[in-house]
């Protein structure tokens, strides 16, 4: 970037040097030739690469001079420039005077070989550029070697015309400066009408040049250095190329440009019509050439050649107005090229600038950017929350320590029992065994458990009732029942759009380590009241037990099928996570059967010390 | 991110006469609470509350609220074994209540052995004597018994919450020292002292932490 915009600095710089000294050597050559048709420039490609090879080797020893000392010499140049100015022909390119030369006359061959110590402009500006000799060529290899090509492929200046792309480029160029040709041969008068109207403020613009040549300078790195970003040096330097000409001459070049720049004709048609025409003008121009060259390092002799200024001012006015325009044009065509490189339609790039809305965007990029973080978020909770399992609820509700002190009371009666084992003989120990395992075989569950899965609470209140009659204690489920209308409740108006699974599966799991845990309490709290109850039936309370016991797993596993339909009425982002929080709900409803199942066997010996 | 929301577990257990308030006292303890009637125990029931040492240590309590009932004894006497502490709770109002301390403690004694628990002598129903009641039991009287057993004793009321947080936090703070003598270990096959185990934060355990107004949400 930094070095483009230095580069963009001097290229504007050669560039403007290099207009002029262009015509300098036109001059020269019409100094040598007088005159020279346009239908001599037809040129031989082999011709022009030797010219290139020396074009190159002049400007080597030049490499050494600084850009401050370019400027200066540019700011001369302009001045010597605007003596030289009415000898334009830019129709034919720098090569191709060469070539003419060699062609037809040697002497110019070797007053342009000469050139780099005739003329000192030449000298500073060149200093990379191979195709300098053309006139746009000069802005880089890339551009260069089109110019080359269209060249290549043409025989003519004016067959250039025809031309669509960069050819075109050089032909409009062209057309403003014949014009002012035109305009020179075929009417004196308006020239010296511009002349007067620019005379009038002559003087101030020769003041003002130096001023307008560091504008010049600066323009170009303020408005145009971002364009080093695309790394188009040709892009680049065409545009610095236009824009400074342009703020140079603008002012300069309105008046010629409201007289001349309008209605132009066509200019194979101009440049056809006014052939004669040129041969006058530059025989005007030989005539003006001759004071010209030394005053190039004065600005005191600028004065008194106000009349060459203003036509030069006038020509070159026009030509960067239009010449602007073409610039733009190309930039904008180029650019696009530029941009299609490897890109066909653009794709690419419409999708970074964000135009094509399949593509995404940088909306939807950080939308997916926080769903993926809140995942993540509820991962974390969910492992969190994972490590409070059942288990901890379920101590949380004193179902541990109901267990724990049911299995006390369990080890307690089975030490009497053994007691009673060791202590009887004979028939004793004989009944006593067969009524233990009298009480063994009544407390058998069930096999099939699928009995009662859609188990309503009245279904349950009954047949708890029912069984807890039987047993004879006074203990009650009513906590039981509460808890399972609690969670019927939540169950129902639970709004299924606000939870997510996260949510459900922990109020599942809650659910059930209490349902369970109120199971440890009764279970526990029946096996003290049946070992204080002084009338015991075993039969019956086994029975009872047994009823309880299959009624209570039937509800876990009930509830725990209520939640798990649930999950089909959530929305979830996560179905993974939905179907490993049912698997664990029904892991977890099965544990909840296994401890129900557990304290049902450790009232075993309770009942049996009671059948004894 | 893990931290362990108790380090310590200590089963006590509260022993003692029927209707002396062992119940009452719990509630309030862990609940804040006072219930002016409520069932008789039936065999044991269980409270749990958090409750931090002098260094800050944190001790879940696990308490063990048997029944005073004569029919339930035989099996009350079971749970005693795994206890580190015994609180003999009598009624300040009730003379008898207080004679039977003596053999409340050597019941927990010989069913706790070879472990040696720490015993407090905890009188409750204290707001009854300031509101008129007819004291049977003097501060005097139980303090002599208390000294005389190397017990911790305190006066308490469960309706007005005088000195329940002091009578627990004593105990605890005892069994804590014992730990940290070295006279009590944590063992295997023995829940009188269990460590604690790791618990996520910001979840409700059902434990009411020295907040006794506070009722638990689930």
């Amino acid at each position: 970037m930094d070095t483009s915009d230095s580069e963009c600095f001097e290229s504007a710089d050669e560039e403007f040097d290099y207009d002029f000294q262009y015509e300098n050597i036109k001059t020269k050559q019409n100094q040598c030739t007088k005159t020279i048709e346009p239908e001599l420039c037809k040129l031989k490609l082999e011709e022009q690469e030797e010219d290139d090879v020396v074009a190159d080797v002049k400007h080597v020893p030049n490499e050494a001079l600084s850009p401050s000392q370019t400027a200066l010499q540019a700011v001369t140049d302009i001045i010597s420039g605007c003596d030289n100015k009415t000898n334009t022909e830019s129709s034919i390119p720098n090569n191709d005077i060469n070539k003419l030369a060699s062609n037809t006359h040697p002497k110019v061959n070797r007053e342009s070989e000469n050139i780099p110590t005739i003329n000192n402009n030449e000298n500073i500006d060149k200093q990379n550029n191979v195709d300098d000799n053309w006139g746009w060529g000069d802005d880089g290899s890339d551009w260069g070697s089109e110019v080359v090509k269209e060249l290549q492929t043409d025989d003519s200046p004016q067959s250039n015309n025809e031309d669509s792309g960069w050819g075109d480029f050089d032909a409009d160029w062209e057309t403003p400066v014949q014009t002012e040709n035109t305009c020179s041969t075929k009417g004196k008068e308006e020239f010296s009408k511009n002349d007067h109207i620019s005379d009038d403020y002559g003087d101030w613009e020769s003041l003002d040049k130096p001023e307008e040549k560091s504008k010049l300078c600066e323009n170009p790195e303020s408005s145009w250095g971002g364009w080093g970003s695309w790394g188009v040096t040709s892009i680049l330097n065409t545009a610095t190329q236009g824009v400074s000409t342009l703020t140079s001459h603008v002012s300069q070049g309105l008046s010629a440009v409201l007289e001349t720049g309008m209605g132009i004709p066509e200019p194979e048609e101009l440049a056809k019509m006014h052939v004669p025409g040129r041969e006058n003008t530059l025989n005007e121009n030989d005539s003006a050439d001759s004071p010209s060259t030394p005053v190039a390092f004065g600005l005191g002799n600028l004065v008194t050649g106000v009349s060459h200024l203003t036509k030069f001012v006038e020509t070159t006015g026009n030509k960067v107005i239009t010449g602007s325009l073409d610039t733009l044009e190309a930039i904008g065509k180029k650019t696009v090229e530029v941009l299609q490189e490897g890109d066909p339609g653009l794709k690419k790039k419409r999708a970074f600038l964000k135009l094509e809305p399949e593509k995404p965007n940088l909306s939807q990029i950080l939308r997916e950017a926080k769903e993926k973080a809140e995942e993540e978020n509820q991962q974390q909770t969910m492992t969190a929350k994972k490590v409070v399992n059942y288990e901890a609820l379920f101590d949380d509700h004193q179902g541990l320590v109901h267990l724990e002190a049911l299995e006390m009371l369990s080890k307690v009666c089975s030490i009497k029992l053994d007691h009673l084992n060791k202590t009887l003989t004979g028939d004793a120990l004989k009944e006593m065994q067969e009524t233990l395992d009298q009480v063994k075989e009544l407390c058998e569950l069930p096999e099939d458990e699928e009995e009662d899965i859609k188990l309503s609470l009245t279904d349950a209140e009954n047949t708890l009732g029912s069984a807890l009659k039987e047993l004879n204690i006074p203990i009650n489920y009513n906590k039981l029942f509460e808890t399972w209308k609690d969670t019927d409740n939540w169950l129902n108006n639970v709004n299924t759009s606000f939870i997510d699974e996260v949510e459900l599966h922990q109020q599942a799991i809650e659910t059930l380590a209490q349902l369970t845990a109120i199971a440890m309490e009764q279970f526990h709290k029946s096996g003290e009241l049946l070992m204080v109850k002084e009338h015991r039936s075993t039969a019956d309370e086994a029975d009872s037990l047994v009823q309880i016991t299959t009624t209570l797993k039937s509800l876990i596993l009930n509830q725990a099928n209520r939640f798990v339909d649930k999950f089909e009425h959530i929305k979830t982002t996560n179905k993974e996570n939905v179907n490993e929080q049912i698997t664990n709900i029904f892991y977890e409803a099965a544990n909840s059967g296994t401890y129900i199942q557990t304290a049902f066997q450790l009232l075993i010996p309770v009942l049996q010390v009671g059948a004894i | 991110m893990v931290e362990p929301i108790f380090d310590y577990q200590f089963r006590l257990i509260l022993i003692g006469d029927s209707t002396v308030g062992k119940s009452s006292l719990l509630k309030y303890f862990t609940d804040g609470k006072f219930a002016e009637l409520s069932d008789p125990t039936v065999g044991v029931d269980f409270f749990a509350r958090l409750i931090e040492v002098k260094n800050g240590t944190r001790i879940k309590l696990q308490l063990w609220d048997t029944a005073g009932q004569e029919r339930f004894r035989s099996i009350t006497k079971s749970y005693y074994r795994n206890s580190v502490g015994a609180l003999l709770v009598y009624d300040i109002c009730n003379r008898t209540s207080f004679e039977n301390i003596p053999q409340w403690m050597v019941d927990a004694r010989r069913h706790i052995e070879p472990h040696r628990p720490v015993f407090a002598l905890v009188g409750c129903k204290a707001d009854l004597v300031s509101n008129g009641g007819h004291r049977e039991v003097s501060q005097e009287e139980a303090k002599s018994f208390a000294e005389k057993n190397g017990l911790f004793n305190i006066e308490t009321s469960a309706k007005n919450g005088m000195n329940v947080e002091e009578a627990f936090k004593a105990v605890t703070q005892e069994v804590y020292n014992r730990i940290q003598t070295g006279e009590y270990k944590v063992e295997d096959g023995w829940d009188g002292i269990k460590t604690g185990f790791a618990r996520p934060n910001g979840l409700d355990f059902n434990l009411v932490e020295a907040e006794p107004a506070k009722t638990s949400c689930c």
